[in-house]
């Protein structure tokens, strides 16, 4: 993987390296200066092992999920990459015809050319050293049928090369299991090579006959052996075949380009090969004509660049580097190469349309151009696909990334609570460091070289069980894929184990350094006397505003005493810390939180960025709850307590209040613009949900403690240990609310998950929607097509006609529609279907035209009114959105929405792209579902027979079977009968339950990533429970000493940790069914059918699951709080 | 209220009205190991104590005095010999069954007051009730009870963290008299007051003994509290070194 999150993933590694050395190296320097304060740190870790252990467990949270990702990402960019190579082996550049012209004579196909094209191509590049190869090749597809074991493949690609040439393909493909060489020049003239999937696909073995169909004309080939390995059904012959094959003696249509270097290194020379390839091919003077329009002017330039911004990859670079050329007026040779490369330029067109560029002939002109440009056209098909791959590569990553930071932010609280919990077992140890002289400076260093000593080792073990996790993922992917001929070998790259290393390193030395700066603050004598900390002194407020004037000024008593060093140091670090001690103070105390909240607010909304808006608000309700403190305490200190419960049940309240409200219910009242945001906006509104939630709950948990004791209180054996189990993690506030913290978020992101995920509940449960009632779908080859199936199958005696009661047929059509005049032409889709079609359809309509009571009102419309058609719901707009942008077609229709139930007709004007024909299409209903059938227009055979120019494309079959008919068999019947027309026959519903098989599969993966988080909420519950064993050690002396058995100690603790794990699964499952029912809803509207479901499976196991966990992991601590005798425990203070 | 009456105000008066045997200590022996070093905390300690007594144990520190009331008191197990509190000996009881016992029949007052600081001053106080059984609301209503006899009713529902360092004792002492238990041990109760304070703890302690016959084995090294005690064991070396009775 190349880059994450648009950054070069070699720039990443660079930083967090270079970042992790700094802080290595620095501390390796402070530690020899001094070593005192370095062994204080680390004396304390294996003196306690277990809880050594623990911490590291705890720590290397974090890390695990970041390498986890990172695993993933590199298994698919690996994957992507090994299939580039595999299917083009040494193929850098492919040469093939341009633009649809037929440059050959005879009854070869389009984009046949003379074979003396290479020749002549290949002298011209004979100095050029860039490339290695230039090789002819003919490569198409065709049915084959398998005589010997009666089976057939509609589309199987076959190529043809000279037998010297044979080196070109990548070695698995020309090698057979044996790993003898499938050599080209030992084929007889009616033989040829299979590779590993067409051989499965055909159940073929070396010997079998196969029949090539050509048009109708079959051709016998005998199956001489079969190479190791391949992805794609390829059959392999000389080139003389091939052309002998395809009836073009002396043509061929692709001119194969090895650039220098190996199968992966060559294609690093692709960008300069290519535009010297297209300078070789393009016709100079239209380049110049071509040239001279789109530099007439920058706006062509403009409209490019504001695209480019939108786009990723090469085609973004491509882009902006075609605008700069545009600007600098000069048709160099790259900028010629990028106007010929045809997947651009085809985008540059479509961009210039929507950007309304010049006049309608203009942009015609330009086309003609184009389509004169050249004869032949280089395609870097090889560099495109690698980076296709890695950009899935990254996605995944990303949303592997993403997820995970529900996991790595409570690995953080996990993390920051660790430390306070070791402070406060040293808390009498530091005070006295402190009183006989060590500066808070000193308690920090302790701190931070245990940490770092903690952390060394938690990244390290974070980095190799984040790749065993890795490879789990990667691994069951593979399982869910191999079904789909997807290859998938977990691997992984040093380089991203370095970035995971040095990112989980990074994060949790910056919480440590947090933590540490912290605890350093401590009262000498509260911490001696292990009192609560006092008060701030009255002056503190005094002391912080005026620190940097002091600081200031001792800078100049050092300048004045000489003393320069110094000087320096109080300038570059004491004034500094003491500027940031008041913004920290007001950030804590609120006003700097309100007042960066009402800065983002704003901005949020001038720049419609959902994040900047939420957060925006969230830090004026937490500005607002903390001053509104700051308010209360003095009027109530006759009441303590009074005041934090106030303030934060306040802030709390309008927390989870904000972040409840249905997306755009404030917005639309207030008239705010739409907000855009990604899947950012989860994490976000996770955390702020939970934070809010936690708060009301910490802060009211007396309320709640006397509830669970009036219902569970009653029995006299049980209320003395409830009593004990609630009382102290609601005492600890701060520690049980980070711990409910760490649950809640991390359920939050399970639960919000799977509630999503149950909504593709709708299409295993509602098939016909999606199906539209077709049970088949039908389609033969394009070289040999079943013109008329229903004809056909009564005429095949093998076949029984009435198990096929309805068999209609569908061609689909690319079109451009315009909705009034003036309007850009936008690309879409018909789908003209037959009578049969319209009278078996099962799909409802949504939205009716005026006039029309039922869907088959219609539908018969449709039938009887040539030019009336029905539109997919992905062309209308809704009302209401998502803020999920996932995809959609160019076209959108005006004046009608989701939402509606009836609509007026709409008239647009339909297009075919390639001979411009128009005609009139009445737009009179949308459809309910969008179903597998249903993407595009709907209209009837007779609308386009009567206005399309040119003849229609073979159709796809779909067929209705007789009650109580298979339809594997029935599938089955019709591929063996019409086996020389390569037909194919797909069982729908099957169809779409092996889809969301694999999709069940990835989606499983993610939970169980996303639970991942869960092992840190259980590590923290060990970590307190192994705490308290100590910090209670004299209270449990006293309770034995009270009478308290045993098993009543030891049940206090783990009812004790069960009480808090179950307050944060209970939390965050809760909270997340809130956005998880909004969504939904909105979701129904562009899915009908579905509904929001509580997913009470995924809840109950993950539920169980970290509550099972939890109670494990506190058992040794009760056990051992348990055994603590009572006599030894009381005697010391 | 009687609890805040000056030391003048109390009586010498025997408490001793039941003179039956309620602590039958005989050849009590314990040794603490620290590694592969054993000391000697008791060294074979005898003593007999009458129902209603109030005993002070005194001597200088690490002559064994706690070690003795954990043993008494069947906080620790002894090494050897026997203890028979109200006629049953403590060495034949499992730790259960000598857990109850505590629970039913015993209080303790520390130095430390050893309240949880989690809970309000009454739950503290009910907590023993609600230890051996009795329903929660009766457990409220004594402890309310307790506490209003030791002059601390109005900061029932205050936490530890709130209260002084007498009123903690006091809730201490509620705590340890809120089951009405035979015997009341208390470690060093003034040890960590004010003497004005201290005396105030111990005027309640000795009412306490007065009024309700409870018997009290006090910890102490401050001979003005031993002073107030019915008798004095004094200790050196695990061992009892002598008993004086006293006026009171």
């Amino acid at each position: 993987m190349e880059k994450l999150f648009g950054l070069e993933m070699a720039s990443i590694a660079g930083c967090l390296t270079s970042a992790l050395l700094l802080v290595v190296g620095a501390l390796a320097l402070l530690a020899w200066r001094r070593p005192v304060m370095f062994k204080l740190g680390v004396r304390p870790i294996p003196r306690r092992r277990a809880q050594s252990v623990l911490i590291v467990l705890g720590l290397m949270l974090a890390t695990l999920i970041i390498t986890a990702a990172f695993v993933t990402g590199d298994t698919l960019s690996s994957t992507i990459r090994a299939l580039a190579i595999e299917g083009l082996g040494e193929m850098d550049e492919v040469i093939e015809g341009g633009r649809g012209q037929t440059l050959s004579s005879g009854s070869a196909g389009p984009g046949y050319f003379r074979e003396e094209r290479q020749t002549e191509l290949a002298a011209q590049l004979a100095d050029y050293d860039l490339v290695d190869h230039v090789l002819p090749a003919i490569s198409d597809a065709l049915p084959v049928v398998n005589v010997t074991q009666r089976r057939s493949l509609r589309n199987v690609g076959i190529f043809g090369l000279r037998p010297g040439d044979v080196s070109i393909l990548a070695r698995e493909e020309i090698t057979d299991a044996a790993g003898q060489l499938l050599a080209l020049e030992a084929l007889g003239p009616k033989e040829l090579y299979l590779n590993a999937e067409a051989a499965r696909s055909l159940s073929a073995q070396p010997g079998d006959v196969l029949e090539l169909y050509v048009g109708r004309r079959p051709e016998r080939y005998t199956v001489r052996a079969i190479a190791a390995q391949g992805q794609n059904a390829r059959l392999l012959m000389r080139l003389d075949q091939a052309q002998a094959l395809f009836n073009a003696p002396g043509h061929i249509n692709l001119i194969l380009i090895s650039n220098q270097g190996d199968a992966l290194s060559g294609v690093q020379h692709s960008p300069a090969v290519t535009a010297h390839l297209r300078g070789l091919l393009t016709d100079p003077q239209t380049a110049n004509r071509i040239f001279s329009l789109l530099a007439r002017d920058s706006s062509a330039a403009t409209a490019i660049t504001t695209a480019a911004a939108t786009t990723e990859g090469n085609t973004q670079s491509d882009l902006q580097a075609l605008a700069a050329g545009l600007q600098s007026g000069a048709l160099t040779p790259d900028v010629l190469s990028l106007l010929a490369d045809t997947g651009l330029t085809d985008r540059v067109q479509s961009i210039l349309t929507d950007a309304n560029w010049g006049t309608k002939s203009l942009r015609d002109r330009l086309a003609d151009h184009f389509g004169e440009l050249s004869t032949l056209t280089v395609s870097d098909n090889k560099r495109d696909l690698l980076d296709q791959g890695e950009l899935a590569a990254s996605a995944f990553t990303t949303i592997f990334i993403v997820s995970g930071l529900f996991g790595i932010a409570a690995g953080v609280i996990l993390i920051f609570l660790i430390f306070v919990m070791l402070a406060a077992e040293r808390k009498s140890e530091m005070g006295m460091a402190r009183a006989v002289g060590a500066q808070r400076g000193h308690l920090m260093e302790m701190f931070v070289f245990e940490g770092t000593a903690y952390d060394l080792a938690a990244a390290a073990v974070g980095v190799a069980m984040g790749v065993g996790a890795g490879l789990i993922i990667a691994t069951t992917l593979g399982q869910a894929f191999a079904g789909q001929g997807l290859a998938i070998t977990p691997t992984f790259t040093a380089r991203s184990l370095l970035i995971s290393y040095s990112l989980g390193m990074l994060v949790t030395f910056a919480t440590v350094l947090a933590s540490a700066y912290r605890v350093s603050r401590l009262n000498i004598v509260a911490a001696i006397r292990d009192l609560p900390e006092p008060p701030r002194a009255p002056n503190y407020l005094r002391d912080v505003l005026l620190g940097p004037i002091r600081a200031v000024g001792e800078v100049f008593r050092l300048i004045f005493n000489l003393k320069f060093f110094q000087a320096l140091w109080a300038w570059f670090v004491g004034v500094p810390a003491s500027v940031w001690r008041i913004v920290w103070m007001g950030f804590t105390a609120g006003p700097l939180t309100l007042l960066l909240g009402l800065v983002l607010f704003p901005l949020g909304l001038q720049t419609t960025s959902a994040a900047a808006y939420s957060i925006g608000i969230s830090f004026i309700i937490l500005g607002g709850g903390r001053m509104l403190r700051l308010i209360l305490l003095p009027l109530l200190k006759r009441w303590p307590g009074l005041a934090d419960r106030i303030a934060y049940s306040v802030l709390g309240l309008a927390m989870t209040l904000f972040w409840s409200l249905p997306s755009g219910a404030i917005e639309e009242r207030l008239g705010v613009p739409e907000l855009s945001g990604g899947p950012e906006m989860l994490f976000i509104s996770g955390i702020f949900l939970v934070t809010g939630a936690v708060l009301i709950i910490m802060y009211n948990a007396d309320l709640l403690l006397r509830g669970i004791l009036l219902v569970l209180g009653g029995s006299p054996r049980f209320a003395p240990v409830l009593r004990m189990a609630i009382a102290y993690p609601l005492a600890n506030r701060y520690r049980t609310g980070m711990t409910i913290g760490i649950f809640a978020v991390v359920m939050f992101s399970v639960i919000f998950m799977a509630t999503l995920f149950k909504v593709n509940d709708v299409v295993l449960t509602d098939t016909d929607s999606f199906t539209g009632g077709f049970d088949l779908r039908v389609a033969s080859s394009h070289t040999n097509p079943v013109e008329d199936l229903p004809r056909a199958i009564a005429s095949q005696p093998r076949v029984a006609r009435a198990d096929y009661a309805v068999i209609a047929a569908q061609r689909g059509l690319n079109v451009e529609l315009q909705q009034d005049r003036g309007d850009l032409w936008s690309g879409y889709y018909v789908n003209a279907i037959d009578e049969a079609y319209l009278n078996a359809l099962d799909y409802e309509i949504g939205v009716k035209a005026v006039g029309y009571e039922t869907s088959e009102e219609i539908w018969a419309a449709v039938r009887d009114h040539p030019g009336y058609a029905v539109v997919d719901r992905l062309a209308v707009p809704a009302r209401t959105t998502t803020n999920i942008v996932i995809g959609g077609p160019e076209f959108k229709l005006d004046g009608v929405f989701l939402e509606d139930e009836t609509m007026q007709p709409i008239t647009l004007q339909a297009r075919d792209p390639e001979t411009r024909t128009t005609f009139e299409l009445t737009i009179i209903g949308v459809l309910e579902q969008s179903a597998l059938t249903g993407y595009g227009l709907m209209t009837s055979v007779e609308t386009i027979e009567r206005e399309w120019p040119t003849e229609l494309p073979t159709p796809t079959y779909y067929i209705v079977l007789a009650p109580g008919v298979d339809p594997e068999q029935a599938g089955a019947a019709l591929e063996s009968a019409f086996l020389k027309n390569g037909l194919e026959a797909v069982d729908q519903a099957q169809e779409l339950r092996d889809a969301m098989a694999t999709q069940l599969v990835f989606q499983q993966l993610l939970l169980g990533f996303l639970t991942l988080g869960l092992v840190v909420g259980v590590a923290a519950l060990g970590v307190i429970s192994t705490r308290a064993v100590v910090e209670r050690r004299q209270q449990i002396g006293m309770l034995r000493a009270l009478g308290f058995q045993r098993e009543m100690i030891s049940w206090s603790f783990i009812i004790e940790s069960a009480f808090v794990a179950l307050l944060g699964i209970g939390l965050g499952a809760g909270l997340a069914l809130i956005p998880a029912y909004q969504m939904v809803t909105d979701m129904a509207v562009d899915i009908p059918g579905v509904t929001f479901q509580v997913p009470w499976t995924e809840l109950l196991t993950v539920s169980g699951l970290a509550f099972g966990m939890t109670l494990l992991t506190t058992w040794l601590p009760s056990v051992q709080a348990s055994r603590v005798t009572p006599a030894e425990a009381l005697r010391y203070e | 209220m009687s609890h805040a009456s000056s030391p003048a105000e109390i009586s010498p008066t025997d408490a001793i009205t039941a003179p039956d045997l309620i602590i039958k200590a005989t050849g009590v022996q314990k040794t603490y190991h620290t590694g592969t070093v054993g000391v000697a905390a008791l060294r074979g300690v005898d003593l007999h104590v009458q129902r209603g007594e109030m005993v002070a144990v005194m001597g200088p520190s690490g002559c064994g005095k706690t070690t003795l009331l954990n043993c008494l008191s069947g906080l620790d197990a002894a090494d050897g010999g026997d203890v028979i509190i109200e006629g049953v000996s403590l060495s034949g009881m499992s730790d259960r069954e000598r857990t109850n016992y505590r629970a039913r029949r015993m209080g303790f007052v520390f130095q430390f007051y050893n309240l949880l600081p989690v809970l309000s001053a009454v739950e503290n106080v009910e907590l023993p009730l609600l230890v051996s059984g009795t329903r929660p609301r009766d457990a409220r209503a004594r402890a309310l009870e307790a506490l209003s006899e030791v002059g601390l009713a109005h900061r029932a529902y205050h936490r530890p963290g709130e209260l002084s360092g007498g009123e903690r004792q006091r809730t201490t002492i509620a705590r340890a008299l809120v089951n009405r238990p035979a015997i009341v041990w208390a470690d060093e109760p003034t040890g960590d007051l004010d003497s004005e304070t201290a005396d105030d703890i111990m005027n309640l302690l000795i009412r306490l003994n007065r009024e309700q016959t409870l018997t009290f084995i006090l910890v102490t090294h401050d001979r003005s509290i031993g002073a107030r005690c019915g008798r004095i064991v004094r200790m050196r070396d695990g061992q009892i070194d002598g008993t004086t009775a006293q006026e009171r």
